[in-house]
């Protein structure tokens, strides 16, 4: 009793009442031999998931780097593995070929039938067996043995890693957690895109590498013996790493540097090692279970294991990116809970939606994860100490704003006349982007927020527009402002989490957030209608300016093709208001309070800045900003669906914002230019003639070279250019935000101080 | 400190033009596509010889290669190069186009041009309209399939131009007023399925236990149209939803909680890779429900993975006629299918023949015929009415009449609203409700 008494101090009161909670409503659904049946079949995906999940810990451990693309690696060496056992070949990624420039050359001269060696796209290790015909499709036996082309896939997997290492995220160690978040999101589109290229995206059948019969369990219980197996290997990688990182002085020394890089670096280890080891670990571990996982699955296809991401950095975080038993603990649980979860949604005692299971309950589980592991323990999720780190880029304060913001929309303006319609159409597609890109600007690049859910607030801005305007007929422009103002509630929300989580972390939530929004009420018919959500063209007084609307040469007076450029009017007033709403923001009082906030938060605290209230407000702000962004899309397509606005959107939205250059309005000018369908796309396939099929993968390959490159984006770059320039000419200006090692470390109240142009 | 802002400042100008320039190398990278691996050559029940004559009759072209030089040009849309993404289609179409224009004399002696616009982003889809509809020289767009950016491309030609839609997916595709679909395609399929469940097909049926994508077309199909038929007649469905790219265990699961082992039927609304999970996932639960579902599980994967073969008793609802049962004179659907087999044999052996090439390769066969018949100087208003008013048969499909907008009030973009059911059982293919035994279901009727 004593013992007791001494053991359960009012700290673990909560937890142990958890826990017996736990364990009653255990009892009670393994009980019920459906319910038992539900989450022993959850096991085989809950396995995944935490495989995946140790992979995330383990790159986190070594480097500090929360890889988004761990579900692509797994679905990477899936394919790698596919095409060795299936075909006898390694594939190549697209690699650049210098010779074929030449060959334009010749082409463009005359001689079409000039040709240069190709790089090739298979190297062919094996030949498959011969074929069997049956119902007009060949079964090939199989090129190669298991063990080789696992063998195999698992060296090039390691060769993968150590790449990552190098040219990625080694040169990108010093740069902020934002630059990593960026990369490795590059990363994810790059590996989608190279599968996409080699396989299409079709499902390829990939034949069992482990034993699949059922494996009979008391009750009735049946569970896929691969599935069991799957858990098996999992736990016992589980056990191996445990061990490793508790008694081998490699494991201790990367978890010396996941503490403390200069900790680690006193102690005599060399942190970049340890993460270029970790980095091969990671990604081999990811790909083994991508090749086991991908029979399991009955096929492989470039989505699936891909996004399985988003539950594994929920069991990743639960983890605190640290403890390998609890991430996979975690992985296994939240397969079953979501099998479980699956099952009693469609009892006839459980809420529904229009008679029928709720949707997207499943999906959000992970965010309830999230949020339940937040609001237990939010302040003391990890946040690692590196050897140095870059800020933020410099966030400068516009000169000149007004005039040059209306010289530039009046002539976009002007231009959307005198343009082909395909043109006028994505300068449309551009200053939407813009919108979106000014949204983070606001939360990312003014106060550090990093959201992965821009996207699902401009979706909740435009999907709001859809019910207001088609089903309650309220006219514009009050349906844009009320999806707007929906937006704001949702991105307040959004922004509790903020409070307590920074950085990668606060990534993780809102990624997570996106994927609940986008299953749970984009997707939800309630919400969306099953025939799609329509959108009403905009008409103000009896002018109708939609994007499809039929419109007259202001001049001529014939008829003009569409699209209606009148709408591309109305987008650029919005972007010009937004744009000089964003710089005054950045000018004023606010504005110095999110730099402050976004320096050091403690620095601004003791400066008696609002911590919690600026980085609501800028939540609140970006919000309305975006959702005004989803309204205008809404219009310009005339309808809004669920995949548009969803996570992955998200995701490459934030990676457009900081190619732009996220710290600054100008920035976002240029992420909306390159946003997809935008004026480069079209420079690229009008132009350069580039192939449709190959800008996913360049914007991805930019995205890499840019956040090691260039943290700054394209704009920070062009402004330090027209800098240099003006410098040579004798016409610098004092104290403008040329990169310089003011930026580089400075300590938070200076830093605060000099960016907010004091 | 100024030289290293200029070091800097330098470096983000290389920076730009190393982007161009990897741009430029990207573009000018190896050649090379997809895979050909996994094979599949047209031809399940085929002859192996070509005969033009069934497909001259049906376009009314003449034998022979195009003469002309000027082509006409066919505007193309397709989801391609993301995720997910139906090349298959683009194949079809392809095929089609070689092969008018190489034994088909074209249309009226001119070559066929297809102009390709592919899809993989909303913007796409508007920007594809947008091009068309300001393009003269397209008189008719065709799409294969599209889950992205429909609505943007519907909503800009709107009505301006005449659209064949493909294989529609997406609800929207059957509720476009301005747009055709020779297929009974899903609303068709699902309602023909429901209304042979209710009317005994399967015995007398109280329960049926339903697992679709939670994608925009299956949702539909189940929510829309098979659930409420079902429902009204007194049938009890749980329907569960899963990703169109589910686990093996999330599908096993779904099977499990809708109660695929204890209801009368089971019914996956699953594309081929689904289908593939549901079969091994009833194979590992231990259960043998009857399995009622659509034709788009015939697909390659599921008889690879099969190791040439495919479910035992599953009953397979399409539109009619079938691959792998051989062609019968009497039913000309067929021996259109057969030829189409041989014609992917000798232009592309390798091509995924099953799915949605052969619809849209016989949509470029209808498109040849109007041509045929209207000469290439047909105006749009002629083309358009003459596609509304196609009175098919439409080539590889049984189902009569042809009748756009007249099928079903629900979904005005519908021409055909007949569909078959076949059985594969005992290691054959046997007619249940086709046009092999004549008698196709009335879907709507």
């Amino acid at each position: 009793m004593t013992f007791v008494r001494s053991w359960l101090t009012p700290k673990k009161i909560p937890a142990v009442v958890a826990g017996i909670f736990g364990v009653v409503v255990l009892v009670v659904i393994l009980a019920n031999s459906d319910q038992t049946q539900a989450i022993a079949l959850g096991l085989g995906g809950g396995a995944l998931i935490a495989a995946i999940a140790l992979s995330i810990t383990l790159n986190y451990q070594g480097s500090g780097v929360v890889n988004f693309a761990a579900g692509a690696v797994a679905m990477y060496g899936g394919y790698v593995y596919y095409g060795l056992r299936v075909n006898g070949q390694l594939f190549l990624p697209p690699i650049p070929n210098p010779l074929a420039l030449v060959e334009g050359v010749v082409h463009l001269a005359g001689d079409k039938a000039f040709s240069l060696p190709h790089i090739p796209v298979f190297i062919t290790l094996a030949h498959p067996g011969t074929g069997t015909a049956a119902y007009g499709t060949v079964i090939q036996q199989p090129a190669m043995a298991v063990w080789a082309a696992m063998l195999i896939s698992l060296v090039v997997l390691a060769l993968l890693g150590l790449a990552f290492h190098f040219l990625i995220f080694r040169p990108l160690r010093r740069a902020p957690v934002l630059a990593k978040v960026v990369a490795s999101v590059g990363l994810f589109i790059v590996m989608q895109a190279v599968i996409v290229l080699r396989f299409t995206s079709s499902a390829k059948s990939v034949s069992p590498i482990l034993p699949s019969s059922p494996l009979h369990l008391p009750r009735g219980v049946r569970v896929p013996e691969d599935q069991t197996l799957l858990v098996l290997i999992v736990i016992a990688v589980t056990a191996g790493l445990w061990a490793l990182f508790r008694f081998s002085r490699f494991g201790l020394a990367t978890r010396a540097a996941s503490e403390n890089e200069k900790g680690a670096l006193v102690l005599g280890y060399s942190p970049d090692m340890l993460a270029g080891v970790n980095w091969v670990a990671s990604t081999v571990l990811a790909g083994f279970f991508g090749i086991l996982a991908a029979p399991i699955n009955q096929s492989i296809d470039p989505i699936t294991i891909t996004l399985l991401i988003v539950p594994a950095l929920a069991a990743a975080l639960l983890a605190r990116f640290s403890s390998f038993v609890v991430t996979t603990a975690t992985g296994l649980a939240l397969g079953m809970a979501t099998s479980w979860i699956q099952l009693i949604s469609n009892k006839s005692w459980f809420p529904k939606a229009s008679g029928q299971a709720l949707p997207g309950l499943t999906d959000a589980l992970p965010f309830l994860v999230i949020i339940i592991v937040l609001a237990v323990r939010g302040k003391s999720l990890p946040t690692r100490g590196s050897i140095e780190t870059v800020k933020l880029p410099f966030a400068p304060r516009a000169r000149a704003a007004v005039p040059t913001t209306l010289a530039l929309g009046i002539a976009a303006m002007v231009l959307l006349f005198f343009v082909t319609p395909v043109w006028r159409l994505s300068i449309v597609n551009s200053l939407v982007g813009m919108i979106i890109c000014l949204s983070l600007v606001v939360l990312t690049g003014y106060v550090g927020q990093i959201s992965l859910m821009q996207m699902a607030l401009a979706g909740i801005g435009g999907f709001t527009l859809s019910k207001v305007a088609d089903a309650h007929h309220i006219p514009f422009p009050f349906g844009p402002l009320l999806g707007a103002l929906a937006a704001v509630v949702i991105g307040l929300l959004a922004g509790v989490p903020a409070l307590r989580v920074r950085g990668v972390n606060l990534a993780v939530v809102t990624f997570a957030a996106a994927v609940t929004i986008q299953n749970l009420i984009f997707a939800n018919p309630a919400w969306s209608g099953l025939k799609g959500a329509s959108v009403k063209a905009p008409s103000l007084f009896g002018f109708h300016f939609g994007p499809n609307d039929p419109w007259t040469k202001p001049f001529s007076g014939g008829r003009g093709l569409l699209p209606n450029p009148w709408f591309g009017v109305f987008c650029a007033l919005v972007v010009m208001v937004l744009v000089l709403v964003v710089v005054n923001l950045r000018r004023s009082r606010i504005g110095r309070h999110m730099l402050a906030v976004r320096a050091n938060e403690r620095a601004a605290a003791a400066a008696g800045v609002s911590v919690a209230g600026t980085k609501i407000l800028a939540f609140g702000v970006a919000a309305f900003i975006a959702g005004l962004g989803g309204a205008l899309s809404g219009y310009r397509f005339g309808s809004v669906t669920s995949l548009y606005f969803g996570a992955i959107p998200s995701m490459i939205f934030l990676a457009y914002a900081y190619l732009g250059g996220i710290s600054s309005v100008s920035g976002a000018m240029v992420g909306g230019f390159i946003v997809a369908g935008g004026i480069s796309t079209t420079i690229m396939t009008n132009w350069l003639h580039i192939s449709d099929q190959y800008t996913l993968l360049l914007a991805g390959i930019g995205l890499i070279f840019m956040a090691i490159q260039n943290p700054k984006g394209v704009a920070g770059a062009l402004r330090d250019g027209v800098h240099l320039v003006r410098r040579r000419m004798g016409r610098a200006t004092p104290g403008h935000g040329l990169s310089s090692p003011d930026d580089v470390s400075p300590g938070p109240l200076q830093s605060a101080t000099a960016e907010a142009g004091a | 400190m100024r030289k290293f802002g200029t070091k800097r400042a330098l470096g983000g100008l290389r920076t730009a033009g190393a982007l161009l320039a990897t741009g430029l190398l990207a573009a000018a990278c190896s050649s090379g596509g997809s895979s050909s691996s996994t094979t599949s050559g047209g031809g399940g029940s085929s002859s192996g010889t070509v005969d033009n004559s069934l497909a001259l009759s049906y376009t009314g072209g003449t034998a022979g290669k195009a003469t002309q030089s000027t082509p006409v040009r066919i505007g193309y849309v397709n989801q391609q190069y993301g995720s997910p993404s139906y090349p298959e289609n683009t194949a079809g179409a392809k095929v089609a186009v070689q092969y008018i224009n190489q034994q088909l004399g074209g249309l009226q002696g001119h070559p066929i041009e297809i102009v390709p616009c592919f899809v993989a982003t909303e913007e796409d889809g508007q920007k594809c309209g947008t091009q068309f509809l300001n393009d003269a020289t397209i008189k008719v767009v065709l799409t294969g399939t599209l889950v992205i950016g429909n609505d943007s491309l519907y909503k800009v030609l709107g009505g301006q131009k005449p659209i064949i839609i493909g294989n529609g997916l997406a609800a929207s595709d059957f509720i476009q007023a301005g747009a055709v679909t020779y297929m009974p395609g899903a609303p068709g399929v699902i309602s023909g399925l429901a209304k042979w469940i209710i009317d005994g097909g399967v015995g007398t049926v109280k329960t049926v236990a339903v697992v679709a994508s939670n994608d925009a077309g299956a949702t539909a199909a189940a929510k829309l149209i098979f659930a409420p038929a079902l429902e009204k007649a007194g049938i009890k469905v749980t329907q569960v939803f899963i990703s169109p790219t589910a686990q093996g265990a999330d599908v096993a699961s779904a099977v499990k909680a809708a109660g695929g082992g204890t209801a009368d039927v089971f019914v996956p609304i699953v594309p081929v890779q689904g289908c593939i999970a549901v079969y091994d996932a009833l194979k590992s639960l231990g259960i043998k429900p009857t399995v009622v579902t659509s034709g788009l599980c015939f697909g390659t994967p599921l008889i690879q993975h099969l190791g040439g073969t495919f479910p035992e008793g599953w009953y397979f609802g399409a539109y009619g006629v079938n691959y792998f049962i051989p062609p019968q004179k009497s039913i000309p659907a067929s021996e259109q299918l057969a030829l189409y087999q041989d014609i992917v044999k000798q232009y592309n052996p390798n091509m995924e023949y099953t799915g949605f090439a052969g619809p849209t390769f016989g949509n470029m066969l209808t498109i040849a015929q109007i041509y045929n018949k209207l000469g290439i100087d047909a105006t749009g208003t002629q083309l358009t009415d003459a596609i509304k008013n196609f009175s098919g048969p439409q080539w590889g499909i049984p189902g009569t009449p042809v009748a756009c907008g007249k099928i079903s009030p629900v979904f005005p973009t519908l021409c055909v609203g007949q569909m078959g059911i076949e059985q594969f059982k005992g290691g054959k293919w046997i007619p249940i409700a086709d046009a092999y035994n004549n008698k196709l279901i009335n879907a709507f009727g």
